[in-house]
């Protein structure tokens, strides 16, 4: 009888088996076609690269406006559109995250419009305003993500909602992070990252360092939403699913209580270590890579310790969530450079390289099999906060006149570069195999930074520090549009932007790197030297991701605009307010001086 | 407008802050329903509560009106041009305080009084994220320092204590978090107000990145002195 039972077991799971694998197979095949955008990141590898070249550097300056398509929302915009050769194209909007299905045949008809939004309430059954209130930079999301049949959203209220593609009904719903207890009866905690499909496994982050919250990475089973595994960013070793012996930092085991033993007290507990940036997976290593954020709160003197496992690069089982390897970018953090940016997969000087370009200004080339560190180097010269990163440690050498907490509380730490929102934020680089370089929109601001005393108060933001961000001295000019040598660790060309370069690049095998602008302009240069070739003005300042396929033999690229973000405070420097009189020099604007809000998809061609 | 508006109930909350400060509420009708938030000059603990008075006065039909509205609909200092600053307020006593019990800065150029100063401090901590530097505004927060050309104490009391998202009058999408129970907001609010304020008269100057700096002590006036000791004491 056992063994019949054992027998049945066996090729119920090889069925069984065989679906699930059929479901990432196809994912991988979608993403494998050339035409498709059929994940956030364009493949695994996070490249953001595509092999279209219909459009290339000699014919993108006559791009036209193919159509248009607005979203309905406000507020910023992040991620960008999918297409998964159905001959429809999905696309989502910032809070309350409605997710549309437009027929690529039909002049992007709408096929079905989602709302998770009912009668002002997410699936959690918290109120819509009640998530808007615990948003702490824009009600942004960075896009939805396809399986199975299945369209995933991550709601701001950190549900995680699968959505047959055909009828856009929920097929299922999960809420990641639980609700708060008592007069805090709703969570903290809200979502904004892309779901990350691998195998039968999707996984979302979650967010919250700035509210107390400990964050984590979970896996839930695709078809049904049960949970699969969870891995904290600190805590004890089972929480953070690390073995002493057998997960490395710079090459050693970590040891036990490798994160509890570096917090005092019990102040692990509302850690931070949010996740919320783009994500990769090396399929022969069968490693998944992302990045931890900020240790909570803003205020290090509260914290002594080196917060780990925050501002980590983090490579894990995408089975089970062991960790292979860890890779602390800025231990004991005085200045919020959350570590959560894109993971590039990609050979550099003859390595199985993880490419990261950072908050904290360094751009790291690590050994993606072993967590060996290549190159760290600053990919902003502005960057001041330490001299270098010690190679055979790993840790940075802080300069203590940047260092906030060596300065003490109620002291005004001045001219740290880069500001708290990074050489870079959350808006993605993209590789070339044709160049061999990296295409990085980066921030060019400075800070003073003034940490203070502040109360843990639960539901409440939990800050500490004092800001005032301002462009870094020398310029007038507040972002970059750079290529990078990751071999080399050095800038190829850079060219500068007014504003932050705050949306994610394309590059193509036709020669060209497209990206966004802060004022509204799709620009798209040439790869090797940063030539401008093209620039159109969208409807609103770009803090999306500019992405590209073919449909019917015609390739398109599409950015969705829609101001917002952390870069929705942003200042311009050295414009000058038409009407205040001033010089040039030293008059400063408002971002709303130059766009205003506004979610719309704008999608060209070549007429 | 030949307003006439009857009391409908007069409600006490006998509330002190953490400073020993008393408030009050009074709901009234006004052709609809408004609520108004009353600051009352601040007394000393275990004294005879002076607001015991003021409530009597206060009752007088017509006295609640003016006092409450004071003169925020009147632009003073226009952004554009740079005309009509003040220098400083003036109308303020040793607390603080003018007549109508609104907090008063001491300002000019880009130097502020302590309180001030703490303002601007408190005001980077917790609202420029989303408020953006300097009051400046943000592609989803109002320019504070615009907003409070017109808005008064009361009512930015009121907003920043509750909160405020589109049932109540923001933009849709745009929600004002509440900050009631945050003791990092709370305790601060007056000196954040006296920040904005500066600025929305005209009196602070501080383009960014020039931080405003602190005026030397002699020449703050007396409750920023008073609030110094009372910090060292700690």
């Amino acid at each position: 009888m056992k063994s019949v039972l054992k027998a049945a077991a066996v090729v119920t799971a090889l069925v069984v088996g065989a679906g699930i694998a059929s479901a990432n197979d196809e994912l991988k095949r979608l993403s494998a076609d050339e035409n498709n955008w059929a994940m956030p990141t364009k493949d695994y590898a996070a490249t953001r690269y595509s092999k279209l070249d219909q459009i290339n550097k000699g014919n993108v300056g006559n791009m036209q406006v193919a159509w248009t398509f607005s979203t309905g929302v406000l507020r910023g915009h992040e991620g960008g559109p999918l297409v998964i050769g159905d001959g429809f194209l999905y696309i989502h909007t910032a809070i309350p995250n409605k997710v549309f299905k437009l027929d690529l045949n039909n002049n992007a008809a709408i096929a079905w419009a989602y709302n998770p939004v009912k009668g002002g309430k997410y699936p959690s059954g918290q109120a819509m305003d009640r998530v808007i209130s615990v948003m702490c930079c824009d009600n942004v999301n960075r896009g939805v993500a396809y399986a199975d049949g299945k369209i995933f959203l991550h709601a701001a209220d950190t549900s995680l909602i699968a959505l047959d593609k055909n009828s856009g009904k929920e097929v299922w719903v999960v809420e990641n992070m639980h609700a708060g207890k008592g007069k805090y009866a709703v969570s903290a905690s809200t979502g904004t990252g892309v779901p990350f499909i691998v195998k039968n496994l999707v996984m979302v982050g979650c967010s919250g360092a700035e509210f107390g919250v400990r964050c984590n990475w979970t896996a839930y089973n695709l078809k049904n939403g049960k949970r699969v595994w969870r891995a904290y960013s600190m805590g004890s070793d089972k929480d953070i699913i690390a073995d002493p012996n057998k997960t490395t930092h710079m090459l050693k085991p970590v040891g036990k209580n490798s994160s509890t033993k570096t917090w005092t007290k019990d102040q692990w507990k509302t850690g931070g270590g949010s996740i919320w940036g783009w994500y990769a997976w090396d399929e022969s290593l069968d490693l998944i890579y992302y990045g931890t954020g900020n240790p909570s709160t803003w205020n290090p003197v509260v914290r002594p310790g080196d917060n780990k496992w925050s501002m980590t690069i983090m490579a894990r089982d995408p089975d089970n969530g062991k960790a292979a390897w860890f890779y602390q970018m800025t231990p004991y953090d005085e200045w919020d450079y959350d570590g959560v940016n894109e993971m590039i997969l990609a050979d550099v000087a003859g390595r199985k390289a993880l490419v990261h370009f950072d908050r904290n200004g360094f751009a790291y080339t690590m050994d993606r099999a072993t967590g060996e560190l290549l190159v760290a180097e600053f990919y902003d010269p502005a960057s001041n906060w330490a001299t270098h990163v010690d190679m055979k440690t790993g840790r940075p050498q802080v300069i203590p006149a940047k260092s906030t907490a060596t300065q003490g509380e109620n002291v005004n730490t001045k001219d740290i570069c880069p500001a708290a929102l990074g050489s870079k934020d959350q808006q993605p680089a993209a590789y070339s195999p044709l160049t061999g370089l990296f295409y990085v929109p980066t921030n060019h601001v400075c800070m003073d930074y003034e940490p203070f005393k502040v109360d843990y108060v639960a539901g409440n933001a939990y800050v500490g520090a004092t800001l005032s961000m301002f462009p870094a001295p020398g310029g007038t000019h507040l972002g970059a549009f750079i290529a990078w040598d990751a071999a080399k660790g050095k800038i190829v060309w850079s060219n500068d932007e007014p504003f932050s370069v705050w949306s994610g690049v394309l590059t193509t095998a036709g020669g060209i790197a497209c990206v966004g602008t802060l004022e509204g302009y799709l620009k798209c240069v040439d790869q090797k030297d940063g030539k401008e070739l093209y620039n159109f003005k969208t409807p609103s300042g770009i803090i999306g991701n500019v992405n590209t396929w073919a449909h019917n033999g015609k390739q398109y690229i599409g950015v969705l605009s829609g101001v917002g973000g952390w870069a929705g405070i942003g200042l311009a420097a050295g414009l000058t307010d038409p009407t205040a009189g001033l010089g040039a020099v030293g008059a400063y604007a408002a971002l709303s001086n130059f766009t205003q809000l506004g979610g719309v998809l704008t999608v060209f061609h070549l007429p | 407008m030949s307003g006439f508006f009857l009391l409908e109930y007069l409600e006490i909350l006998l509330k002190r802050d953490n400073q020993g400060y008393r408030f009050f509420t009074i709901k009234e009708m006004i052709l609809g329903e408004r609520e108004m938030r009353i600051m009352l000059k601040p007394v000393k603990k275990n004294t005879l509560p002076v607001f015991v008075i003021a409530l009597v006065l206060l009752f007088g039909l017509g006295l609640i009106f003016p006092l409450a509205k004071a003169d925020h609909h009147k632009k003073g200092f226009d952004f554009d041009t740079k005309k009509g600053a003040v220098n400083t307020s003036s109308d303020m006593d040793e607390e603080g305080y003018n007549k109508e019990g609104e907090p008063q800065y001491y300002a000019k150029d880009n130097l502020l009084d302590l309180t001030t100063f703490n303002g601007w401090r408190r005001y980077h901590a917790a609202c420029h994220v989303c408020h953006g530097p300097e009051g400046r505004g943000s592609s989803y927060a109002p320019a504070l320092r615009e907003s409070l050309q017109f808005m008064s104490w009361d009512d930015f009391f009121a907003v920043t204590i509750n909160g405020r998202d589109s049932t109540q009058g923001a933009q849709v999408g745009n929600v004002m978090p509440a900050f009631g129970d945050d003791p990092n907001v709370v305790g601060h609010l007056e000196d954040i107000y006296r920040y904005l304020k500066s600025m929305a008269d005209g009196a602070l100057q501080h383009p960014p990145p020039k931080r405003p700096k602190k005026l030397e002590m002699k020449d703050w006036p007396q409750h920023a002195k008073t609030r110094f000791e009372e910090n060292r004491k700690k």
